[in-house]
């Protein structure tokens, strides 16, 4: 005989127990009254060798503290509250094997699901969204004649039938070496970029990069990307899978990029302007990178989104030219369009 | 201290060689490996475990925790936190979601005004949700703590709380920023006066006006600190020095003397701000628990400045120094820190302390979860 506290869940009140074994079950004696509980519906509490509650699995307030630890033979008769928890192991193993199945699933198709998914995001959407994102980079660079020469430039490198959606082309009065390509068939181009080009040849490079996003649809994959699997990770996952998001997200990027090169490439050989005077351009932005230091260079070229300078001037220079080449705007426009941001739209 | 039916008597002021009424039993070392498995289970399941991690650090915690005679009991599951998270991401996230990609293509439409409002709903509902969390997540925290059998919750509803706490901030942008110790002292209020603890009710009824004046006193401290300072500062220029002059060339000596002046005054004042935030701290934690009662018994915490000064240096230095892994006792130093500051006084009937009659929510803290609100 055991003697221990019991605590009914009905009130706080400690009340003073006897307990004995049995063949088939534990038998409680409070205050003259006598319960009897079989040994199945009764979990023990506590490390084995000093396990010293007795729960009851049909009244989960109920329990008993036994003034001593239990006997060996009692523990045996008891499965242990932890044991007991089998629904909670479960559930979290499912919970997680199915996490882990989707994620696997998406390492191998989910490639071929953005693709499919994409394309269903109508333009009515994607396009003022594009525009929203554009009109919050900054001023609009509003010269006509300038207007007019990057609408040729567009034009050539996106000739009717041959670019599978309408594109908008915006240059942007701010001091940045870069260009981005939105949802909905913008592009950005930032004044500084237009600034260090040398030649039409070498922005048209650029501008045939963007164009090479558009037309393999990464904004609106990545639109997909971002408000679906994104979202639903960071809002299941918490900091950790953030991060892991973020990784694979910088790894796709990179492979989009690649993707654009290459896209780019091939817009310049169709439209008859030559990709080699663009390897030069991304030579002197590698030559910029190179005066911050080697090492350094390489680490970013694992972390930033974009392949290499020197990596990609060597795509461009190697490419060749698939038929007459002419240069992309002549003198004249050429001028024109680097005057662009001599009136500004604000 | 008698244990066996009858009253509960805690240690009141008198009687100091008592055992204190709470105590956490917890060791760093045990918190360690349990903390360890979870981050590691974290991050092959892809983050999905986090709702377990939470559950078992909680039943750890509580485990540890004795008041009098007999540890807390948490009773939460995993799942419970997962389907929480699971609605919240069905009727928040989602549609939130969808609204804000609405806005901005309203937007490019050229239709800023809608937008705009669009956005303002958004934000005022965030707020309002803020408030909303922050009650559901207690809720679900006392209905599944258990102490002799008996379960704890929350009586009422969340939204009254949610409009209390969006008119507090509204108050709070009003007065600047001056209405604090008032806007939380009625949050708190609000909060533990829905809390229940079996048939035995919390009743809290802090005092914001002393507050007011710790904090109107904080306020002077700082402004009489700066103004020590920049006299100081002013006093330790160099005899020859004059003011740098835009446009023109300046003397180095000069500027390393204003430099050197400059930065030696702005560390010693930051250095006081973060004291005198402490003290307000302090005292405002003083205030509310010694405001808050549950049936008979009474409620200290006991933590001065400098306790909290040597809470926040220990886990910077911890974290620091451990290259973050430290970062993962954090929830244990919070709660034992909390834990072992809090006292209780009076004398509780447990014969008269009975079941509670709520029912208990199915799941968890959803949304505070994803408002990231809360430390353990």
């Amino acid at each position: 005989m055991i003697r221990g506290q019991l605590f009914d869940g009905l009130s706080a009140r400690a009340q003073p127990v006897e307990l004995e074994a049995s063949e088939d079950a534990l038998i409680v004696r409070l205050a003259g009254e006598t319960e009897r509980l079989i040994w199945s519906r009764l979990r023990r509490g506590g490390p084995v060798p000093d396990a010293r509650v007795i729960k009851d699995v049909v009244r989960p307030d109920w329990s008993v503290q036994l003034d001593v630890a239990m006997s060996a033979e009692w523990a045996s008769r008891m499965v242990s509250v932890d044991a007991a928890d089998r629904r909670d192991l479960m559930q979290m193993g499912a919970a997680s094997m199915l996490t882990v199945l989707a994620g696997v699933g998406l390492w191998f198709f989910g490639g071929p699901l953005l693709a499919g998914l994409a394309p269903l995001i109508p333009q009515s959407v994607l396009a003022p969204m594009g525009q929203a994102i554009a009109d919050d980079m900054g001023p609009v660079c509003d010269d006509a004649a300038g207007k007019a020469a990057a609408a040729a430039l567009l034009a050539r490198l996106t000739p009717t039938g041959a670019f599978p959606e309408p594109v908008s082309l915006r240059i942007v009065d701010r001091p940045v070496v870069n260009a981005v390509a939105l949802p909905g068939g913008q592009v950005v181009l930032f004044r500084k970029l237009v600034e260090e080009a040398e030649s039409a040849d070498e922005l048209a490079g650029v501008l045939a990069h963007e164009l090479a996003h558009i037309e393999a649809k990464h904004p609106a994959k990545l639109m997909v990307r971002l408000f679906g699997l994104s979202l639903i990770v960071r809002a299941f996952g918490g900091g950790a899978a953030g991060m892991a998001d973020e990784m694979l997200l910088l790894g796709s990027s990179r492979a989009a990029e690649a993707e654009a090169d290459a896209g780019a490439v091939r817009i310049l050989q169709r439209a008859g302007i030559s990709p080699a005077p663009t390897a030069a351009f991304f030579e002197r932005q590698a030559k910029d990178g190179a005066k911050r230091g080697e090492i350094i260079q390489t680490l970013e070229g694992y972390a930033r989104s974009h392949p290499a300078d020197a990596e990609r001037a060597k795509l461009f220079r190697d490419a060749g030219d698939e038929k007459a080449t002419s240069p992309a705007l002549n003198a004249g426009m050429w001028q024109s369009l680097r005057g662009s941001c001599a009136v500004v739209k604000r | 201290m008698k244990v066996c039916g009858g009253p509960l008597i805690m240690n009141d002021d008198m009687g100091g060689s008592e055992r204190p009424a709470l105590r956490f039993d917890g060791s760093w070392s045990g918190f360690f490996r349990l903390a360890f498995l979870n981050i590691i289970l974290t991050i092959v399941t892809i983050g999905i475990y986090r709702f377990w991690a939470k559950t078992r650090v909680r039943r750890y915690l509580w485990s540890k925790t004795v008041f009098v005679d007999q540890p807390l009991e948490y009773t939460g599951r995993g799942i419970e936190l997962l389907i929480g998270a699971m609605l919240v991401f069905l009727l928040l996230i989602l549609p939130f979601t969808l609204l804000s990609v609405a806005a901005s293509v309203l937007q490019g439409m050229g239709l800023g005004p809608v937008s705009m409002a669009l956005n303002l709903v958004f934000y005022a509902a965030a707020f309002w949700l803020f408030g909303f969390a922050v009650w559901r997540a207690q809720r679900y925290r006392l209905s599944r703590t258990r102490w002799r059998g008996i379960r704890g919750g929350m009586e009422g509803d969340a939204k009254r709380y949610a409009w209390l706490s969006i008119k507090m901030t509204l108050l709070n942008l009003v007065t600047l920023g001056f209405a604090q110790p008032y806007t939380t002292v009625r949050r708190w209020n609000a909060l533990w006066n829905d809390a229940r603890f079996g048939s035995a009710a919390v009743h809290a009824a802090a005092e914001w006006r002393p507050l007011m004046r710790v904090f109107i006193g904080s306020w002077a401290m700082a402004l009489v600190l700066i103004g020590v300072v920049g006299f100081w500062a002013f006093w330790q220029l160099p005899s020859g020095f004059s003011w740098p002059v835009p446009g023109q060339p300046q003397d180095p000596a000069n500027v390393l003397a204003l430099t050197k002046v400059a930065f030696l005054g702005l560390v010693v004042i930051a250095v006081g701000l973060v004291f005198i935030l402490l003290r307000y701290g302090a005292a405002l934690m003083q205030a509310v628990v010694a405001g808050t009662s549950l049936d008979t018994l009474e409620f200290r915490f006991g933590a001065g400045t400098g306790d909290w000064l040597r809470y926040y240096i220990g886990n910077l230095v911890l974290v620091v120094l451990t290259l973050g892994i430290g970062g993962l006792l954090l929830p244990y130093r919070f709660w034992s820190f909390h834990v072992r500051h809090l006292d209780a006084m009076g004398s509780l009937d447990a014969d008269r302390l009975m079941q509670t009659t709520l029912a208990q929510p199915g799941h968890g803290e959803g949304l505070a979860d994803a408002l990231d609100i809360g430390a353990v």
